[in-house]
């Protein structure tokens, strides 16, 4: 009796629910990985700065972002992509489970069992949020492996690789798990001396991050 | 006990009629027919007692309990096979009954085996894929599978073959020796008359009038089939030489009546007549109720 209604639309949402976090994860993946050739030239971000106009710039918070830092990019661009994509996905989501069981007459079957239509509509509720729960732990999961992409990454594993060697570096660029554990490892304890190294270590030839930029940790 | 009572039940959909000051009481352990017309409101008294929808007036109590304010417990033991069944098309008949047993708490597998293959119905197959015939099947096992005290059946032999009819009321009667009670809406009269202890008649949203079924039957009407020599065309008969003639009927040389005056009287017209044959019996359950929409239409 317990959660029915919840645990079969779970099970039938299922497939749904991938596609579209592969879709968004992708996104995600998608928009990051313009940024390293986006950022080597600064000019690129100035000019597109430019040609938005400024009412459409503060929509997309470019007004407080800085689309030429790793931040302000994936704040632009990715939380534009989720908040769009996503809304959409819980939109349909949640009106589809309630409006199909009238659609398809199925209503008549499920209140004639033992729910009040409060359980029901709390269930479905619950399931929704679960969805859109697993829908951003996918796209966190994406957005930390995507750090692979940030400009200080060689210098932030540099933390690690001083006892598992170089190769990690190489995984973390390319978005690998590794790349989000270590940048919270960096949190936790090693914030400090890691900005420092960030700035010693800063490679040659990329105009990221300018001094003071390591809030993207 | 009165399992179900409805008193002076109304449903009105704004302007439009549901039903109208509806009340009468099905005991413990009948099985009660509710017949009328499609459309006369049979499937909106059901709703009701389910709570799907609302009165607009009046009452209904199930077990005692009030259909609105009490229906949680209600639904927990009673069973419904809707006139349209719809399910979900993404599962099997086998998940669908899983599904619905979930709600009642634990699934008797071997009772769900056995109610299945009583109506021959493949449990493996996709809910999609099932003919409206098994689709029915799915819904009788549905209603019956948790041993419901209450039976509420809104035309449920729609679809059925008449081997499959014959297995779906064996089981009614199984359940009705079980105890439980049984509410069975049709506008098939034989069916009614076939299975149901007492009727409820319903035309137009208002009851009729309630009655056993046998008394309904037994009630004074009898039909007369009269036949003639094939060269001999009946006429008519008139109301000042044989008093008591509800409705006749003429095909070829057979005149037909329902007859509800005194059988002496019939007899004594009869034997004027150069008859070849002549069959007095029970009419149908079909001819009465014919009639008592007649006169009741001619009523109002």
């Amino acid at each position: 009796m317990k959660r029915m209604i919840y645990r079969r639309e779970l099970l039938s949402n299922v497939k749904s629910l991938v596609i579209w976090s592969a879709v968004l994860g992708g996104l995600v993946l998608m928009m990051m990985s313009v940024y390293p050739p986006f950022a080597e030239d600064a000019q690129t971000a100035e000019e597109m700065l430019n040609v938005f106009p400024e009412p459409l710039a503060k929509v997309f918070g470019m007004d407080t972002l800085n689309l030429g830092t790793y931040t302000g990019f994936y704040g632009v661009e990715v939380h534009l992509i989720n908040t769009l994509v996503g809304s959409v996905y819980a939109a349909l989501l949640a009106a589809g489970m309630l409006a199909k069981e009238e659609n398809d007459h199925t209503a008549e079957f499920l209140l004639s069992k033992p729910v009040t239509r409060i359980e029901v509509t709390g269930q479905k509720l619950a399931a929704v949020l679960t969805n859109l729960f697993v829908l951003n732990a996918v796209i966190t999961a994406v957005s930390f492996a995507c750090t692979g992409f940030a400009p200080c990454e060689p210098v932030l594993l540099h933390g690690r690789g001083r006892h598992r060697g170089k190769r990690r570096t190489g995984r973390a660029l390319r978005g690998g798990h590794g790349a989000g554990q270590s940048l919270v490892r960096l949190r936790s304890h090693r914030v400090l001396s890691q900005q420092r190294h960030c700035r010693l270590r800063q490679p040659e030839g990329r105009g990221m991050p300018k001094t003071g930029d390591v809030g993207w940790i | 006990m009165a399992i179900v009572e409805l008193d002076r039940l109304t449903k009105r959909y704004g302007k439009r009629r549901g039903i109208e000051g509806l009340s009468f009481t099905i005991e413990e352990g009948e099985i009660f027919g509710f017949i009328g017309p499609n459309g006369a409101g049979k499937s909106t008294t059901i709703r009701i007692l389910l709570n799907l929808i609302r009165p607009t007036a009046g009452s209904a109590r199930v077990f005692g309990k009030d259909v609105v304010r009490q229906s949680l417990d209600i639904r927990r033991e009673t069973g419904y096979l809707p006139s349209e069944v719809h399910y979900y098309d993404d599962m099997r008949a086998v998940d669908l009954l899983r599904y619905s047993a979930g709600f009642y708490g634990k699934l008797d597998e071997n009772r769900m085996r056995h109610l299945a293959e009583r109506l021959d119905l493949d449990l493996s197959r996709k809910i999609a894929d099932l003919s409206f015939g098994n689709r029915k099947k799915v819904g009788i096992i549905q209603a019956l599978l948790h041993r419901p005290r209450l039976l509420i059946l809104d035309e449920p032999t729609g679809g059925l073959d008449p081997l499959m009819q014959h297995a779906f009321f064996e089981l009614l009667k199984e359940e009705q020796e079980r105890g439980a009670t049984i509410f069975f809406s049709s506008h098939i009269l034989s069916e009614v008359q076939r299975m149901c202890g007492r009727v409820a008649i319903i035309r137009d949203g208002r009851l009729v009038r309630v009655e056993s079924v046998s008394g309904l039957i037994r009630s004074s009407y009898k039909t007369v089939m009269v036949t003639f020599p094939a060269d001999v065309r009946p006429q008519p008969v008139r109301e000042t030489d044989l008093p008591g003639i509800i409705r006749q009927d003429i095909s070829g040389s057979v005149l037909t009546l329902l007859f509800s005056g005194n059988v002496r009287d019939l007899l004594d017209y009869a034997r004027r007549l150069p008859i070849t044959d002549i069959h007095i019996g029970e009419p149908s359950l079909e001819e009465i109720f014919m009639h008592e929409y007649k006169t009741d239409q001619e009523g109002a």
